[in-house]
């Protein structure tokens, strides 16, 4: 009879760990304004004497019925910030600066490594692990879209995400 | 008086023969020089100068980058560093280096600062821009600034992708770009056994 209840409880203390793993992972990382929502802002923590940083977002979503166009993006971690694409073109690999950004309709953009990523140059001081930092991704007409920015870990392969991601399935 | 005449003779048979090898190393030595591989001049992050010669019977990884670059290089590394963790568990056969191809920037320390991110000791290696053009022209990369301001210090830096892998002998191939680090892993294993197979004739001729 204890024994039931105790596994009782342990199941019910196993629910509730999933639920709050699963919402903190959807409402502290999504920013909405207006028709538009940047989902999962993260840049990568860098080392002491890193002058520049990464961030990504996993997507931005326009739900509107018109095209956004982003133009521009700002924070107050670096002195520049520039949305930039990583190209390869003969074996060479170079970043292109990227001046705006047009979102159709009901279409998404993803920012993650290897392709687009907003980097920031002359960083005033390096991105720690679990900290946070606002970007604002600036909207032609639209206005600007404020988020956190959640630095994680340099590799992406670490022992605890990998628990973590268990729990959505 | 027969043994200062075989003396004389010992001696003489041992000039020769010392005066014989100096010209056959030398003129071996010459052929090693003709590669600028050998010639190039990189050093460490402590500043100690740097050849192939010192990979010894490792095989090397090398990736051309800079530290500034926050996306390419460092996905690239990491996928490198998994994949070796796989395929290299007790680090015997490989070894994992970062050319920085920006001495402008790329100080020794920042170079150690930069490699201390990753999971794996990384040989961090630069050098003045004439030896860093002559190493990574003759083993197949380039790279160039891209910098329309020349007093801005924001520039970037476009390079050849990918990893090269290389013995001490100066014997190389391009690994095949990979994204990830599984096919990176596959890629290095079957570059290997290719590099292997080759290395012995083409000991005396490095370039090819
Ligand atoms: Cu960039």
């Amino acid at each position: 009879m204890i024994q039931n209840q105790l596994l009782s409880i342990n199941i019910l203390i196993l629910i509730a760990m999933a639920c709050v793993y699963t919402t903190s992972d959807i409402d502290a990382k999504s920013y909405t304004y207006k028709k538009v929502r940047a989902s999962n802002p993260w840049a990568r923590a860098t080392s002491k004497l890193a002058k520049t940083g990464v961030v990504y977002i996993t997507s931005i979503h326009n739900t509107g019925e018109r095209a956004v166009k982003i133009i521009g993006f700002s924070t107050n971690i670096a002195n520049k910030v520039q949305l930039h694409k990583t190209v390869t073109e003969n074996n060479i690999t170079k970043m292109q600066y990227i001046k705006s950004l047009k979102i159709g309709p009901g279409k998404s953009i993803h920012i993650k490594p290897g392709g687009l990523h907003i980097m920031l140059m002359g960083l005033k001081r390096p991105l720690k692990e679990n900290n946070q930092f606002p970007l604002i991704i600036k909207f032609e007409t639209l206005g600007n879209l404020e988020t956190m920015v959640n630095v994680k870990n340099f590799s992406w392969r670490q022992k605890k995400p990998l628990k973590h991601k268990h729990m959505h399935h | 008086m027969k043994k200062i005449i075989y003396s004389i003779l010992a001696i003489l048979v041992f000039c020769a023969l010392s005066i014989g090898t100096f010209f056959i190393s030398d003129h071996y030595a010459q052929r090693w020089q003709s590669n600028k591989l050998f010639k190039a001049k990189l050093y460490d992050v402590e500043g100690k100068t740097w050849s192939i010669k010192s990979l010894k019977d490792k095989l090397g990884i090398i990736y051309f980058g800079y530290t500034f670059c926050p996306d390419a290089c460092p996905t690239a590394l990491n996928n490198l560093t998994i994949a070796l963790e796989k395929i290299d568990k007790n680090k015997l056969q490989f070894k994992p280096i970062f050319i920085s191809v920006d001495p402008n920037r790329d100080k020794p320390e920042i170079i150690k600062d930069y490699l201390s991110s990753f999971n794996t000791i990384i040989l961090g290696l630069t050098g003045t821009d004439r030896d860093l053009k002559s190493f990574t022209f003759n083993i197949g990369a380039t790279y160039s600034l891209s910098r329309e301001d020349p007093e801005d210090e924001d520039y970037l830096v476009n390079h050849t992708v990918g990893f090269f892998m290389i013995n001490s002998e100066g014997v190389r191939l391009p690994i095949p770009y990979r994204n990830n680090s599984e096919d990176l892993g596959q890629a290095i294993v079957r570059i290997k056994s290719i590099l292997m197979s080759n290395s012995n004739f083409k000991k005396f001729s490095s370039i090819f």
